[in-house]
């Protein structure tokens, strides 16, 4: 079990109460599950269905832009969860 | 006298609050409060301590609602937010055949009656009506109309399956009506546990289900406070007034230079008195004014419409305005607000006569709504 940080974009700070969260678990899914319980607005705000992102939600697992299929990956002590809205256009 | 007016600025980017005296002459701008939501509907409730309550979309994030204080403005989320259902198979694929949006979110939130303190209601998109008894923390769905026969029937307007007007009955509680686009309008009579479509002769959208008691494609619906039973809707085809709770509906229209609109206000204490800003319907994607932005009045003891406008511009003005964006205050003389999707807020502070811009170059605005404290 890793105790990580969820770093969450601005704007989702007056619904969630906060843009960062210490974390628990094994895995990205665990971690972010913990999320969803400590604060249940996060499962709204980041999923479309279980352990499937909304369309335009990205998630960094430190520098890396993982997706749902690695949601599996194993977390260790003092990581980071970043979550950022996909931007694009031009 | 009051000494407090704040015009609640729902925007593409945020809201902002628009402050005045009693004189509505001088108005002072604050925000953008909650930065990168679609604030579709946002409402000063004036019960108790006055708190403003907010409908946020997202494109990205999904939908929730927001509640804060008016002086010292800080937005919380709900802990239960109201989550909209999913469109059925039929409604999704008529979405799909027609560019229909079908993004989720909230489109308004309505304080209960006054003796109710907490209770909120909150209309969505797919077509929900949810309840809150704590103030806006948590929200539940009001499941008899989720279970009313015609819900197959409804379809989505352009903008998606809206449950954009909710009324409650300042006398009766337990009476409530509700408007959907494109399906037409529901009263209960029993706090939500069951619902009657009250759509009789108003006319209905091309391609409707025929035989069925929705199929209307309203797009706001006031029901008067002073006067029982009397109601007025700015539906897709026409304005319509009822004086018995919706159960009959006869049309006002005659008189204005369009019957497509969507924005509609009540005058606070002449019953007869009703507000709409008639948009050019004839091209699909351009629905605006036709050069000159007008607020016409209807006065039920001539029955005509007066163009009102002095102070608005008379020509170069194609903007739109849309159903939350045309609001009346509860001051004497009314003041009338207006919010345009070119980001200006017209305010009118004697009865619609004359009108000044309060604030311009904000983000498309999507809602006016105006407390007195």
């Amino acid at each position: 079990m890793a105790s990580v940080t969820l770093n969450l974009p601005k704007m989702l700070k007056p619904s969630v109460g906060t843009d960062t969260l210490r974390l628990s678990g094994a895995t990205l899914s665990e971690a972010l599950e913990d999320g969803c319980i400590r604060v249940p607005a996060l499962r709204l705000h980041l999923f479309q269905s279980k352990n499937r992102f909304r369309q335009h939600v990205l998630c960094f697992h430190n520098d890396t832009n993982v997706g749902e299929r690695a949601l599996d990956t194993p977390l260790s002590d003092g990581d980071t969860i970043t979550i950022v809205q996909a931007i694009s256009g031009g | 006298m009051a000494d407090r007016v704040t015009v609640c600025v729902g925007t593409k980017r945020g809201l902002f609050l628009l402050e005045s005296n009693h004189r509505r002459h001088d108005w002072k701008l604050r925000g953008p409060f909650l930065v990168g939501w679609q604030v579709y509907h946002a409402v000063l409730d004036t019960r108790g301590s006055p708190k403003i309550h907010v409908a946020g979309s997202s494109d990205v994030f999904g939908s929730t609602s927001f509640n804060g204080g008016s002086k010292n403005v800080k937005f919380g989320g709900a802990k239960k937010p109201p989550i909209p259902p999913k469109l059925m198979p039929g409604q999704l694929k008529v979405a799909r055949q027609y560019g229909c949006n079908i993004t989720t979110r909230i489109w308004h939130i309505e304080p209960g009656s006054q003796k109710e303190r907490g209770v909120l209601y909150a209309g969505s998109a797919p077509a929900a009506l949810f309840r809150s008894e704590d103030g806006g923390s948590t929200w539940e769905p009001v499941k008899g109309l989720l279970r009313h026969p015609t819900r197959k029937d409804w379809a989505p307007g352009f903008g998606g399956l809206c449950l954009h007007s909710i009324q409650v009955d300042p006398e009766n509680s337990q009476r409530i009506v509700i408007a959907i686009s494109a399906a037409g309008a529901f009263r209960t009579e029993d706090g939500g546990r069951t619902w009657k479509s009250i759509n009789r002769a108003v006319a209905k959208y091309v391609g409707a289900p025929k035989d069925s008691e929705v199929g209307s494609c309203v797009h706001k619906l006031l029901l008067h406070p002073a006067v029982p039973g009397r109601m007025y809707q700015q539906n897709h085809v026409g304005v319509y007034q009822s004086d018995d709770y919706g159960d009959t509906w006869y049309a006002i229209h005659t008189g204005l230079p369009s019957d497509f609109g969507f924005g509609l206000a009540l005058h606070a204490r002449r019953p007869e008195q009703c507000y709409v800003v008639p948009l050019d319907a004839g091209q699909y994607a351009f629905r605006a004014t036709t050069g000159a932005l007008r607020v016409y009045g209807w006065n039920g003891r001539t029955r005509k419409w007066s163009a009102q406008g002095k102070g608005l511009p008379s020509r170069g003005a194609h903007v739109n305005v849309l159903r939350e964006g045309l609001f009346v205050d509860s001051l004497d003389p009314v003041g009338v607000y207006m919010g345009t999707g070119s980001g200006q807020v017209y305010c009118s502070a004697d009865e619609g006569r004359s009108w000044k811009a309060a604030a311009e170059n904000l983000p498309p605005v999507l809602s006016v709504s105006v407390g007195v404290v």
